[in-house]
C-alpha cells in the first residue's frame, strides 16, 4: 500500500462528490459554451444588428447567467472541499505536510476540472445543434435558418474554463491554508451565528424591492417627460437598492422567528428555523444568487416573448403589401415589368397605384438632448432638413383613404398606433422649397395613419391640400421628387419568390441616383458641402443582393412585406432562441444550485436528525423538518424572483410609453404560465432533492 | 520523555481576553499511562491541543525528548506528528473509505515505509487488540469499540513517543469503553507506549499510572496509583468531588 493508493481509494470512496464538482463545473461549461457557440455562429451574427439592443441585452443577461454558473460552481467546490475536510484533517493530524496535501489537492481539482471542462466544451456543440433542433420544431420556419456554430463562441467558453480553474485553485488554496488542523477536523460542526434580525427587516426589505424596481424603470421616463432631465447611465445603480431589499427580505426568512406572536407556531417550527438560523448568511446567500438567477429567467423569457408576439403586417387591412420609393430621374422597375414578373409567378396584380412626391425642405419643434446629454431640450430647427410630401388627391389614391386637408394646413403621415416621445407630430411649422427659397408657414391639422409612406421619409411623410401642394412645388428640380409606386398581389402569402425577383431586377436598375444610405439627407449633405463640413451620411453603399444588411440601410430599399415579414420571422425567431436559451441555463443552475444545497442541508445535518431519532422522533416529524428546509430552499426563492421578474416586465412596459398594449398585455399573460411552468420544473427538482437528502439524513 | 514547563494559553474573544491555561508544568516519563482530568471548562483539551501543536500556545514550552516543539515550522511539526506522536480521537477520525487494515497502515504510508513491514506491523497490533478478524471491513462496519481500538493500533504504528488521547472512551458504551483501556495497557505492556489521555472518565483514569487534575487552567493534585485499581477510582472520585463538579464529571 502506498500513499498514491491511499489517494486512489479514498476517491474511489468519495466518488460521488467528485462526480458532483465535475458534473457542475461540466453542466456551467457546457450551457455557456453551448449558448455562445449558436451566437457567435453566423446564423444568429448575420442577423443581430451591430449594436442593436438584443445584442445589449443579450450579453447583458449572459453576463448574470455567468455570474450565476460561477457561482453555482464555486458553491458546489463549497461543499467537495467540506467532505474533503475530515480526510485532510485526519492526514495532517497523523503527519502529511500541508504542502502535499495542497499537491494532491491541485492534482485532483485539475484533473476534475480539466475533464470536465472538456467534457462541457466537446458536449458543447451536440447540445447546442439539438437545442436549435427543439427550437426549430416550434419557433424557426426558414429554410434559411441552418444550425452553424461559430468556433469564436469557444472562446468565451475556454476563458469561462480558464476562469473557472482559477477559482477553483484559489479556493483550494484558502482551503489548504487554513490556520490550524482544529479548524480542518471541526468544519463539519462549523456554524455561524446570526445577530437578532430586528422585525422591521421585511417591510424595509419588501419596501426597498419595489422601490428599487419601480425607481430604476419608471424615474427616468417620468422625469425626461416632466422635467426634461436626461438621467445618467449611473442611475441604473438604483437597481442595487432592490437587491438589497431582496437579502433583507430573505435574511428576515431565514432566521426570524419571533415567540411573542404565535407561540405555537415558534415551538412547532422550532427545530426547522434554528437550522437554518445557524447557517443563514450562506442560505441568505444562496437564496439570493437563487431569486437573481430566477429574476433574469423570467426576464428573458418576457424579452423574447415580446418579440413573438409583435402583430402580422401580412394580415394588416391597411396599406399595400408591396412598395416603392426612389429618385423621378431613376429608370426604375414600372407597372409593365412587375405585371410581367407577377404573371412569371402565377400572381395577379392588384390595386396598383403610382404618383409622384416632393421633398421640401422643413422648419420644426424637436425634442433633443443638450450637448452633455444631460437635458431635453425642446428646440425649433429651421431648415434643418427635408420631408416627402403628397397632395391629399395622390395621397387618397396611395393610401385608398380619402382625406380632405385644408389649405394652410399639413396632416402628418405617422405609422399605425405612433407614440414616439422625441418627433411631435404637430412640430412642423414652416416649409420651403429648395429651389425657389420660397417659404410658407402651415399649421396642423391631424394626423393619418399609413405604415408604408410613413417608412419612406423622416421625421413623417406630409400630406398638404392640393392647392398647396401645387404652389409649394412649383419651380422645384427633379432631384427632389420621388417616385411611389403602390400595389398588392392576390395571393401575397405567395409571393416571396415573386417579390425576391422583383428585388432583384430594382436592385438591377438602381443607379448612382439611389445610393444612398438610410439616413442620408439631400438637403443636410448640399448645406454640409455649403459650409465646408464632411457629411456623415454621404458614403455610398453595396447596392448588391449579396448585402444582407441592404434592406436595412438603404434610403431606397423597396418594401416588400412578404420579404420584411421572412426577414422579420428570422430575426423573431434568433431573438426568441437567444431570449429562450438564456432562460433555460438560469433554470438549470438553479435547479443545480437547489438540489446542491438540499443535499448539503441534509449531510451537514445528519447528526442533528441522529439526535432527533434518538429523541423519539419518529420518521414523520424527520421528514416534517427536512421537507421545511427544503421547501424554503425552493419556495422563497422561486416566489421572490418569479414576482420580481414578473414586475420588472410590467414597469418596464409600462413606463416605456405610459400604457400596456395589447401585445403587451398578452406577453404577460404568457410570462405568468412560464412562471408556473418553471415552478413546476423547480417543483420536479424539489422532489427528487427531497428524496436524496431523506436518504443522506438516513430518514 | 514529554515535558511541559510554565505553558500559557488564553482565548480572544471580541475586547476580552479569557486565559485557559495558566502556566502550566508537568513531566511524563517513558511508559507512563497519565490521565488529566478535570471540571468541564478546565483547560484539559486546551492542554492536550497545546502539545500535540494543533493550536499555538501564548509562553511556555513543550519538550518531546530533546526537541523543543514550541518553534517548529510547519513541515517539522508535521514530521512530529507522524514520528513522534500518535493521536487517539473521541470520535475515532478514521477514514471511511479506508478499511481497517489500510486505516492503521496510514501512519507509515505517509511516512513512505516499506509495505511488507507495515503489513507486518499492522497484522500484530490487530492481533494485539483483538481487531485482527475485522481488518479487511470498513469503519461503517463496525463497531464504536473496534473504531477506537483500530485508533490505537494506528497511533501506536510508527512507534511513537507519546500516544495523545482526547477523551478516547467518551463516545463508548462502558464494555467497549474497557476494550480500548485494554488495548493501551496492552501497548504499555508490550511497547512500552507512553501515554497522556485527556478524560471525564474516572473509571478508565482508574486503569493509569498517574493522574493530573487540572482546575481553572492550573494543575490542582497529582494523584499517583499505589494500591488496588479500585481504591485509586475511589481517591479519583473523592478528589473530583471536592471540586464541586457536576455529575457529569463524576462518570
Amino acid at each position: 500500500m502506498t500513499l498514491h493508493k491511499v489517494y486512489k481509494k479514498l476517491r474511489k470512496s468519495s466518488r460521488g462528490q467528485y462526480l458532483l464538482l465535475g458534473f457542475c463545473i461540466g453542466l456551467s461549461v457546457l450551457l455557456l459554451t453551448s449558448f455562445t457557440l449558436m451566437y457567435y455562429g453566423p446564423t444568429v451574427q448575420d442577423f443581430l444588428p451591430e449594436g442593436g439592443d438584443t445584442r445589449k441585452m443579450a450579453m447583458l443577461l449572459m453576463g448574470v447567467t455567468v455570474v450565476g454558473c460561477f457561482i453555482f460552481t464555486v458553491y458546489a467546490s463549497g461543499l467537495f472541499f467540506r467532505h474533503k475536510s475530515r480526510e485532510y484533517g485526519v492526514m495532517m493530524a497523523l503527519g502529511l505536510k500541508k504542502k502535499e496535501l495542497g499537491k494532491l489537492l491541485f492534482q485532483e481539482l485539475s484533473m476534475v476540472t480539466a475533464v470536465s471542462c472538456l467534457a462541457g466544451l466537446v458536449c458543447a456543440i451536440p447540445v447546442s445543434w439539438v437545442i436549435w433542433k427543439i427550437f426549430e420544431l416550434f419557433i424557426i420556419s426558414n429554410d434559411q435558418m441552418i444550425y452553424r456554430f461559430g468556433l469564436a463562441g469557444f472562446l468565451p467558453g475556454i476563458l469561462f474554463s480558464m476562469l473557472l480553474a482559477l477559482a477553483l485553485g484559489a479556493a483550494g488554496r484558502r482551503f489548504i491554508r487554513r490556520s490550524d488542523i482544529m479548524e480542518i477536523l471541526r468544519t463539519q460542526q462549523k456554524s455561524e451565528m446570526v445577530r437578532e434580525i430586528p422585525g422591521w427587516t421585511l417591510p424595509l426589505g419588501v419596501i426597498l424591492t419595489v422601490s428599487g424596481v419601480l425607481l430604476g424603470s419608471g424615474l427616468p421616463q417620468f422625469i425626461a417627460r416632466v422635467l426634461y432631465i436626461s438621467l445618467p447611465g449611473i442611475f441604473n445603480l438604483v437597481y442595487l437598492v432592490s437587491v438589497s431589499g431582496i437579502y433583507l427580505i430573505l435574511l428576515s426568512i431565514v432566521s426570524m422567528n419571533r415567540a411573542r406572536r404565535n407561540r405555537k407556531k415558534y415551538y412547532k417550527n422550532l427545530v426547522s428555523i434554528s437550522l437554518m438560523r445557524f447557517n443563514a448568511r450562506a442560505v441568505t446567500r444562496n437564496m439570493c444568487v437563487s431569486v437573481l438567477l430566477l429574476f433574469v429567467c423570467c426576464f428573458a423569457a418576457f424579452y423574447g416573448m415580446q418579440y413573438s408576439l409583435a402583430p402580422d403586417i401580412l394580415d394588416s387591412q391597411e396599406g399595400r403589401g408591396f412598395s416603392m420609393h426612389y429618385p423621378l430621374e431613376e429608370k426604375q422597375i414600372g407597372k409593365e415589368e412587375i405585371g410581367r414578373t407577377a404573371q412569371k409567378y402565377g400572381l395577379d396584380v392588384e390595386d396598383y397605384s403610382e404618383h409622384d412626391g416632393t421633398n421640401l425642405v422643413i422648419s420644426r419643434q424637436v425634442l433633443d438632448f443638450n450637448e452633455d446629454g444631460t437635458r431635453y431640450l425642446k428646440l425649433y430647427k429651421e431648415k434643418e432638413k427635408t420631408a416627402l410630401f403628397v397632395s391629399e388627391t395622390d395621397y387618397g389614391v396611395l393610401s385608398g383613404q380619402k382625406v380632405s386637408v385644408e389649405p394652410g394646413t399639413y396632416q402628418t403621415v405617422t405609422t399605425t398606433d405612433y407614440r414616439e416621445f422625441f418627433e411631435y407630430v404637430d412640430g412642423l411649422s414652416e416649409v420651403m422649397n429648395p429651389d425657389t427659397k420660397e417659404s410658407w408657414q402651415l399649421t396642423f391639422g391631424g394626423v393619418l395613419e399609413c405604415d408604408v409612406l410613413a417608412a419612406m421619409s423622416d421625421p413623417f411623410a406630409y400630406v398638404l391640400s392640393d392647392e398647396d401642394y401645387r404652389k409649394m412645388t412649383e419651380g422645384i428640380g427633379s432631384e427632389y421628387m420621388e417616385h411611389l409606386v403602390f400595389f398588392n398581389v392576390a395571393d401575397i402569402n405567395n409571393s416571396y419568390d415573386f417579390a425576391m425577383d422583383l428585388l432583384s431586377q430594382y436592385v438591377d436598375r438602381a443607379t448612382n441616383l439611389s445610393n444612398h444610405m438610410g439616413y442620408w439627407d439631400i438637403w443636410e449633405e448640399k448645406m454640409a458641402v455649403q459650409d465646408g463640413e464632411l457629411y456623415g451620411y454621404g458614403e455610398a453603399i453595396d447596392m448588391s443582393m449579396d448585402n444582407n444588411m441592404l434592406l436595412g440601410d438603404w434610403k431606397y430599399a423597396p418594401a416588400f412585406n412578404i420579404i420584411t415579414v421572412q426577414d422579420r420571422m428570422q430575426l423573431i425567431s434568433v431573438y426568441v432562441m437567444l431570449s429562450l436559451y438564456i432562460c433555460l441555463i438560469s433554470l438549470a443552475a438553479i435547479g443545480v444550485m437547489a438540489y446542491v444545497r438540499s443535499v448539503s442541508v441534509a449531510s451537514d445535518n445528519r447528526g442533528l436528525f441522529e439526535s432527533l431519532k434518538k429523541l423519539g422522533a419518529d420518521n414523520r416529524y424527520q421528514r416534517k423538518i427536512l421537507k421545511k428546509q427544503l421547501a424554503k430552499i425552493f419556495q422563497y426563492p422561486a416566489a421572490i424572483g418569479c414576482g420580481l421578474g414578473f414586475l420588472f416586465s410590467f414597469a418596464m412596459d409600462l413606463f416605456n410609453d405610459g400604457r400596456i398594449s395589447g401585445t403587451e398585455r398578452q406577453a404577460l399573460l404568457i410570462l405568468l404560465g412560464i412562471i408556473l411552468m418553471v415552478c413546476v420544473i423547480l417543483y420536479g427538482v424539489y422532489r427528487y432533492s427531497m428524496r436524496k437528502a431523506e436518504q443522506i439524513a438516513g430518514i | 520523555m514529554l515535558e511541559v514547563k510554565n505553558l500559557n494559553k488564553s482565548y480572544v474573544n471580541g475586547a476580552g481576553r479569557y486565559p485557559v491555561l495558566k502556566d502550566v508544568s508537568l513531566k511524563i516519563n517513558k511508559g507512563e499511562f497519565v490521565a488529566v482530568m478535570g471540571p468541564s471548562g478546565s483547560g484539559k483539551t486546551t492542554l492536550l491541543n497545546c502539545i500535540s501543536c494543533f493550536i499555538p500556545h501564548d509562553s511556555g514550552s513543550v519538550r518531546l525528548g530533546d526537541l523543543e516543539l514550541s518553534n517548529l515550522n510547519e513541515q517539522k511539526l508535521a514530521k512530529v506528528r507522524n514520528q513522534k506522536l500518535g493521536f487517539v480521537f473521541q470520535d475515532f477520525m478514521l477514514l471511511d473509505g479506508l478499511s481497517v487494515r489500510e486505516n492503521i497502515c496510514l501512519p507509515q504510508i505517509i511516512a513512505g515505509k516499506p509495505v511488507a513491514q507495515m503489513e507486518a506491523k499492522s497484522e500484530k497490533f490487530c492481533q494485539m487488540f483483538g481487531i485482527d478478524k475485522i481488518m479487511d471491513k470498513y469503519p461503517a462496519e463496525i463497531s464504536g469499540g473496534e473504531k477506537q481500538r483500530t485508533a490505537v493500533a494506528r497511533a501506536l504504528m510508527n512507534n511513537p513517543y507519546v500516544i495523545l488521547a482526547d477523551e478516547p472512551t467518551g463516545n463508548l458504551d462502558s464494555k467497549s469503553a474497557k476494550a480500548v483501556i485494554d488495548a493501551f495497557l496492552q501497548a504499555k505492556r508490550q511497547v512500552e507506549a507512553t501515554i497522556f489521555m485527556v478524560t471525564h472518565d474516572s473509571y478508565a483514569a482508574s486503569f493509569c499510572d498517574r493522574v493530573i487534575v487540572l482546575k481553572d487552567g492550573k494543575i490542582y493534585r497529582e494523584v499517583v496509583r499505589r494500591g488496588a485499581r479500585g481504591e485509586f477510582m475511589n481517591e479519583l472520585l473523592d478528589i473530583l468531588r471536592s471540586l464541586g463538579g457536576d455529575g457529569d464529571d463524576l462518570a
